[in-house]
């Protein structure tokens, strides 16, 4: 699925005098089966972005186009649509509500009007895949831990076999344990079904170590969009929004600057490490 | 040394798990036989994972959980003694970790009031008090607004200046940054460090990020309602493999030392700062 | 829930917003009672000139007190049309089966004046007296129920605290529309059966989350010492001033006005 922003402007509560833009002539393409990262402040329009891509909100200018469709048109099936571009909220508690959990996975794929048998196929494998033990299929998801609720939550989007997923901070709340677990689980799965994921992320570790793209947004626009070298090169720039690179990066750039041969636009520890020990062997 | 503002002995909680129809399934041990000493003065930061136990502990310190045969002692009061209780707990205030859920007043500053006013304390002492709190957390501007048009932040410093309007001797802080962004993260542990340093608040603050801890006197880790380890920052982040194991992390630029340590290069033990590495690398 | 300014306190520095809330609270309770007094155009004419200077004193713009009550306009407008066409009385125009009277329309308009008056005056008073100070002097006001059992200070607490939380739960219920919608779930289609069943994936979350939060209030409340109202101070007591004083003459005035041009039209 190809999704195109085209100049797209969101103002909340337009005509009236609460009226505040959230997303300012925006233009994106968001591609196949890449791992993208999304970072910025809070305010400054991830959220709205995010909601743009699948339909919940309708851009006060400019135009969506899933696979060629304005998805804005009066005949355009943005249910299906929800389908194709699964949207995982910040808080699982906010979209669990049945009595287990395996109901709770056969949600999305029942709203998509599949018959029965394939609705529970598609839960069971959706649950297989985020790693549940099969004993708390049956348990009510208010039971479980809040690594497990996450996801069942993923579940429950994965099930309506998404080929973008969005997931918006799915690590907050989660202790260190769980929240590699559920990034590894996200980029394996990405790796997996050839999706397109976007991660909606605070921490510039995480998207550097999975995003093999990141858009960063400032005041409801694209700030940068680039790989993350690229991004993360201009550590000045984004240190005037108020954003930090990954320390790695900073450590390499601090150690270059200072005139050893390190490459200044690495994004990880293990990156670092190697570039490291490379100029001192040398 | 002084006597002990927080001192548990042998302190166990345990409660009984059940199953979807509520018969016994087990015992889960939340606190498990933890003695400590937390001296007045100092800044104690407790990690460990979901559900080693952190928050169980947290509410011991407040009386909000009282221990049957193992005891807790607030400023020499023991927690069992219920007409205690609200000695205790002005005595060692307590921030949680939703600020909407701890929030009363539907005006900042009345929110502040709202402990005071619990306490009795008379009209003209409670402005003192307010006023004090909302300069001490540099809340002066926002005096009259509603609580729900703050950011996450601004919110949990409302949560902390409700606290110290109560005039305590120790905060603790039981995960007060889990549902903020890193500037609000920020904005609440800075403003923790400013209050133990400059008003001499024994702070206890508990978290899941060992980022959070860095700067804090001394770090004790619970795993299993025990303690793991515990230390200076500097001893504890030494320990990167043990943490990595109890599901906790180090900050990036302490995982990087460690890595090129492995890889045989001479560093110090646990870096904490990039620009302690950028300096052993340099020299 | 934006848009319904009923209950939203307005910031300003007006000497409405000063008096004391059981200034407020007693004098639109009075001002309502003698609205539905009020029978002739003269004394409708000097209790809206009345309500438009409270308007006007209070500072919050008209077209946002305006916008808050469209949704009471709606119930006038019913009350009007049931006026307006089931009064019997002299015959002024009639077409199908709908006959307009003369008493119809006269009640009709008195109909749609009182409400509008009745919801603007409780609009300015709601306007100007935070949610706190409200309840506040409501506990004072019912006090002398507490002779009778009523549990004044609790019911006040409660209120305030349901105040506190209607925003943040009407927020909570747009994240978990949406959350349920981005599964495919939709609110607006079918039988009224069907959209009943439809709000159950809405409610439930929302149920989880308000006794998770109403638990956690209740410890957080506890922590800091709350244990009733017994022995309880406040940050701002109510005690009457000077100024109180006048606007409950003011008022009396206005009052007396009233009674006059009832009882002599």
């Amino acid at each position: 699925m190809q999704l195109i922003l085209d100049h797209v402007s969101h103002i909340y509560d337009a005509h009236t005098p609460h009226a505040r833009g959230a997303l300012r002539d925006v233009s994106l393409q968001i591609g196949e089966g890449s791992f993208i990262g999304l970072i910025g402040h809070t305010g400054s329009g991830k959220s709205t972005l995010i909601q743009h891509l699948n339909g919940l909100l309708k851009p006060t200018e400019g135009s969506v186009y899933a696979d060629g469709k304005d998805i804005a048109d009066h005949e355009y099936d943005r249910r299906r649509l929800r389908g194709k571009v699964g949207l995982v909220f910040q808080y699982p508690e906010h979209q669990l509500f049945e009595a287990d959990v395996f109901k709770d996975v056969c949600f999305g794929p029942k709203n998509l009007g599949l018959p029965e048998k394939e609705v529970e196929l598609r839960a069971y494998e959706a649950l297989m895949q985020v790693g549940l033990e099969q004993e708390v299929y049956n348990q009510s998801p208010f039971d479980l831990s809040g690594g497990q609720k996450r996801r069942v939550a993923i579940a429950g989007v994965l099930a309506m076999q998404p080929e973008v997923l969005i997931l918006d901070e799915p690590t907050a709340g989660l202790d260190p344990g769980g929240s590699r677990e559920i990034l590894s689980l996200i980029a394996s799965l990405q790796k997996e079904r050839g999706m397109t994921v976007l991660l909606v992320s605070h921490s510039m570790e995480d998207v550097a170590a999975y995003a093999d793209r990141i858009i960063v947004m400032n005041e409801g626009s694209v700030f940068m969009d680039g790989t993350p070298a690229e991004v993360f090169a201009q550590a000045d720039a984004l240190r005037e929004i108020g954003l930090n690179v990954p320390a790695a990066t900073e450590v390499c750039r601090r150690l270059y600057e200072a005139g050893l041969r390190v490459r200044p636009d690495v994004t990880t520890a293990e990156e670092a490490c190697e570039e490291i020990l490379c100029c001192f062997s040398r | 040394m002084p006597e002990a503002i927080v001192k548990t002995r042998n302190l166990t909680y345990e409660y009984i798990r059940r199953d979807a129809e509520g018969n016994p399934e087990g015992v889960t041990t939340a606190v498990d036989h933890l003695s400590l000493d937390i001296a007045p003065g100092a800044f104690v930061a407790i990690v460990g994972r979901n559900g080693s136990g952190k928050s169980t502990f947290a509410r011991h310190l407040n009386a909000l959980l009282v221990p049957e045969e193992s005891a807790v002692w607030i400023n020499g009061m023991d927690t069992r003694e219920e007409e205690k209780h609200l000695d205790i707990r002005m005595t060692a205030g307590m921030v949680f970790q939703n600020p909407d859920n701890q929030i009363i007043g539907q005006v900042v500053e009345e929110d502040i009031a709202f402990g005071p006013e619990n306490m009795g304390v008379p009209t003209e002492e409670i402005r003192l008090r307010v006023d004090e709190a909302l300069q001490l957390l540099k809340l002066e501007k926002k005096r009259l607004d509603s609580p729900n048009r703050l950011s996450g932040g601004q919110k949990q410093r409302v949560s902390i200046a409700g606290v110290l309007a109560m005039r305590p001797r120790c905060i603790v802080l039981d995960e007060p940054t889990a549902m903020l962004d890193p500037q609000g993260r920020a904005e609440v542990i800075r403003t923790a460090h400013r209050l133990n340093r400059k008003e001499g608040i024994t702070v206890i603050l508990i978290t899941h990020h060992m980022e959070e801890a860095v700067d804090a006197d001394h770090i004790i880790v619970l795993d299993k309602g025990k303690i793991a380890m515990q230390g200076s920052p500097r001893e504890v982040f030494a320990r990167v493999e043990e943490l990595r194991a109890l599901r906790l992390s180090v900050p990036q630029v302490t995982y990087l030392a460690y890595l090129l340590r492995r890889k045989g290069l001479a560093l110090p033990d646990a870096i904490l700062t990039v620009e302690e590495l950028v300096e052993a690398l340099t020299v | 829930m934006r848009g319904i300014s009923i209950g939203q306190y307005y910031q300003a520095d007006s000497p409405l917003h000063v008096l004391d809330p059981r200034v407020k609270l007693l004098c639109t309770l009075a001002y309502i009672i003698i609205l539905f007094f009020a029978d002739n155009p003269f004394a409708y004419a000097l209790a809206a000139g009345f309500a438009f200077a409270m308007v006007f004193i209070s500072t919050v713009p008209l077209r946002l007190i305006l916008r808050g009550m469209r949704g009471v306009l709606f119930l006038a407008l019913v009350t009007v049309l049931f006026n307006l066409f089931l009064t019997p009385g002299e015959e002024l125009l009639s077409f199908w089966i709908f006959t307009v009277t003369r008493e119809g329309a006269e009640m009709a308009a008195m109909m749609a004046l009182r409400l509008f008056l009745l919801v603007l005056a409780s609009s300015v008073m709601t306007l100007t007296t935070t949610p706190n100070k409200l309840t506040d002097a409501l506990e004072r006001g019912m006090r002398p129920l507490r002779v009778f059992r009523v549990p004044v200070h609790e019911i006040a607490m409660m209120m305030s605290i349901a105040l506190r939380f209607i925003p943040i739960l009407s927020e909570e219920t747009e994240k978990i529309r949406k959350a349920q919608m981005a599964r495919g779930a939709a609110f607006d289609e079918g039988n009224v059966l069907k959209r009943a069943k439809s709000l159950i994936p809405l409610l439930v979350p929302l149920f989880v989350s308000s006794f998770r939060r109403a638990s956690d209030l209740a410890l957080a409340m506890e922590a800091r010492c709350y244990h009733g109202g017994k022995g309880r101070t406040r940050l701002h007591p109510l005690r009457y001033e000077a100024r109180d004083v006048i606007a409950y003459l003011i008022f009396a005035a206005f009052l007396a006005g009233m009674i006059v041009l009832i009882r002599v039209f």
